[in-house]
């Protein structure tokens, strides 16, 4: 048993090892090379009109789960005229992103994963270096730009069609005004709440973006080699949105209160200095 | 070069009105995916009369536990546990917002880590881990020929790789949601002991207020359910894999997509059902 942990301790470190040589490798290309955009643009296009049927599909229904198991919840505490606020906040704030991000390390990470692994086995990264061109440069770096501003894109407008997902949802299964849906979100949805949910999303492509890179950079060993560059890339995604959700969660908790008290602050001054009329809030 | 077919084809496309070249639009993917589904329901259906007769397989069925089960058992147990750390923070974040009180924390999040949690974000892992390794499997078995040579013998290829997957994934599944289910409640114990001052007996005894056997037998039922699908999408994209090394990629992604969308699609199902019977 402790030999296992050993070495499943070992191994994990040496992955988070390999990918953070590799992404300063690739950050150390960004900022030293010139002309990417174009390439970057286009990667971004083909993986965002690649993935969004899949996306919109499934937040539709990652809304409609959460407001039926909500409305079960908050029906024993007679409770369910909060349902529309607090069936958004949760999604904006932790299930929306968590969920469709593991669709996207599926769709948009196993992709690259595959992509690079082909190269990477037919030998055609090898034949760019021949040729002296960089394929970090090349290949990767578009690539590993285009899933951060696609997933952020595409999680964002995940997230406003499982919110109308979920509206329906409430509407037709749970009977419940729209209105009234509609009406409790100010209560609890704010522009920090989004603000939050668009964090994490950003969190996360870099997440699916670094790993999905790394292990279709780094496949070896044929057809088999490029089916487990793709299984581990997609796992390790998730692994690390699961725990990177645990880390991001509590700092913007903390930003949370920072925010309030900020907010709190800059009205009281406005109010003091009578830009607005005082006791707001 | 394009065939004399294909420019008559594309001639007969542009001269379809708009409405009709819409609807081709349309519902060329609908098709496709009908039959995807379709190729689903015969695999299904195959394994399912497989499932009375004898020989059982054990010894393959018994491989595929420890691979399933245990390989992923690792994953599974630090994935959950930081999902459990955040969802107690989450629910008194809420809860102090809607009621003003985090005395309700136990229940909510008995009921929210039974019913949606502790099964959904194992299922979905799975997908990855397990669903993604039998299609680059039976994909590079079909790429490098294994599986017309087992037809060649006169060897069911689904009797000889399916079934002891699809028997090991249930049960395996089974075991590892109510194993999730059991961590993540206790990193979400913990956090509510340690940082919103609850004792344990008073937690556990809120607890008991508001779940029940049902909900037990619920969260098996849908374990169980997503355990099934999982080998049977991730076989069916191996058996269509294409040639090369591409192939297996392409087939391995389309089955991680193809089972996460089919596990959300059929939570909804099971989650509205259940909330009929709960």
């Amino acid at each position: 048993m402790t030999d296992f942990a050993a070495r499943a301790l070992s191994t994990f470190l040496h992955e988070l090892g390999g990918i953070a040589i590799f992404n300063i490798r690739i950050a150390r290309t960004y900022f030293g090379t010139a002309g990417n955009g174009p390439e970057i643009f286009r990667q971004t296009a083909i993986i965002c009109t690649r993935s969004i049927t899949t996306v919109l599909f499934a937040g539709v229904f990652v809304g409609a789960i959460l407001v039926v198991q909500f409305n079960l919840m908050l029906k024993q505490y007679d409770a369910q005229m909060y349902l529309g606020g607090l069936n958004t906040s949760a999604l904006v704030r932790e299930v929306g992103p968590l969920i469709i991000s593991f669709l996207l390390a599926g769709k948009i990470g196993a992709f690259t994963a595959a992509e690079l692994g082909t190269m990477r086995v037919t030998d055609q990264i090898d034949a760019m270096e021949c040729l002296g061109a960089n394929p970090v440069q090349r290949i990767v770096l578009p690539r590993f730009i285009a899933i951060i501003l696609a997933s952020v894109i595409l999680l964002g407008l995940g997230l406003v069609i499982s919110i109308a997902g979920s509206t329906i949802v409430a509407t037709v299964f749970c009977g419940i005004n729209p209105l009234r849906f509609a009406g409790s979100f100010p209560r609890f949805v704010g522009v920090w709440t989004v603000a939050c949910g668009m964090i994490k999303a950003l969190v996360y492509g870099v997440i699916v973006a670094g790993v999905s890179c790394y292990k279709g950079y780094t496949a070896s060993g044929g057809a088999r080699g490029v089916g487990r560059a793709v299984t581990l890339a997609a796992v390790y995604t998730n692994l690390y949105i699961v725990i990177a959700d645990f880390i991001t969660s509590n700092i913007l908790e903390f930003l949370t209160e920072v925010w309030r008290i900020a907010l709190a602050g800059a009205l009281a001054w406005l109010a003091a200095h009578g830009w607005i009329a005082g006791g707001g809030l | 070069m394009k065939t004399v077919a294909e420019y008559e084809k594309e001639l007969r496309s542009l001269a379809m009105p708009l409405w009709g070249r819409v609807l081709h639009h349309l519902g060329k993917p609908v098709a496709e995916h009908g039959a995807t589904v379709r190729e689903f329901w015969h695999l299904l259906r195959a394994v399912l009369i497989r499932l009375p007769r004898r020989p059982w397989r054990r010894h393959e069925i018994a491989i595929s536990v420890v691979h399933i089960g245990i390989g992923s058992m690792p994953i599974i147990t630090i994935a959950t546990a930081f999902a459990g750390l955040v969802v107690t923070n989450e629910i008194a974040w809420h809860m102090r917002e809607a009621l003003g009180t985090i005395s309700m924390i136990p229940g909510f999040t008995a009921q929210f880590i039974l019913r949606e949690l502790g099964i959904a974000i194992p299922a979905l892992l799975l997908t990855a881990k397990v669903g993604a390794s039998i299609t680059a499997e039976v994909g590079t078995m079909k790429v490098t020929e294994q599986i017309d040579a087992l037809r060649l013998l006169g060897i069911d290829p689904v009797d000889y790789l399916v079934f002891p997957r699809f028997v090991a994934s249930v049960f395996a599944t089974a075991c590892l949601t109510l194993f999730a289910v059991a961590v993540t409640m206790g990193c979400a114990i913990s956090v509510a002991i340690v940082r919103y001052n609850f004792s344990i007996l008073e937690y556990l005894n809120a607890v008991r207020h508001f779940i029940g056997l049902a909900d037990i037998v619920c969260a098996l039922v849908k374990g169980m359910v997503f355990g099934g699908i999982i080998p049977i999408i991730s076989c069916a994209y191996g058996f269509r894999c294409k040639p090369g090394a591409e192939g297996v990629g392409t087939a391995t992604t389309n089955a991680v997509v193809a089972s996460t969308i089919a596990i959300i699609l059929l939570d909804f199902v099971l989650t509205y059902l259940f909330s009929l019977v709960l």
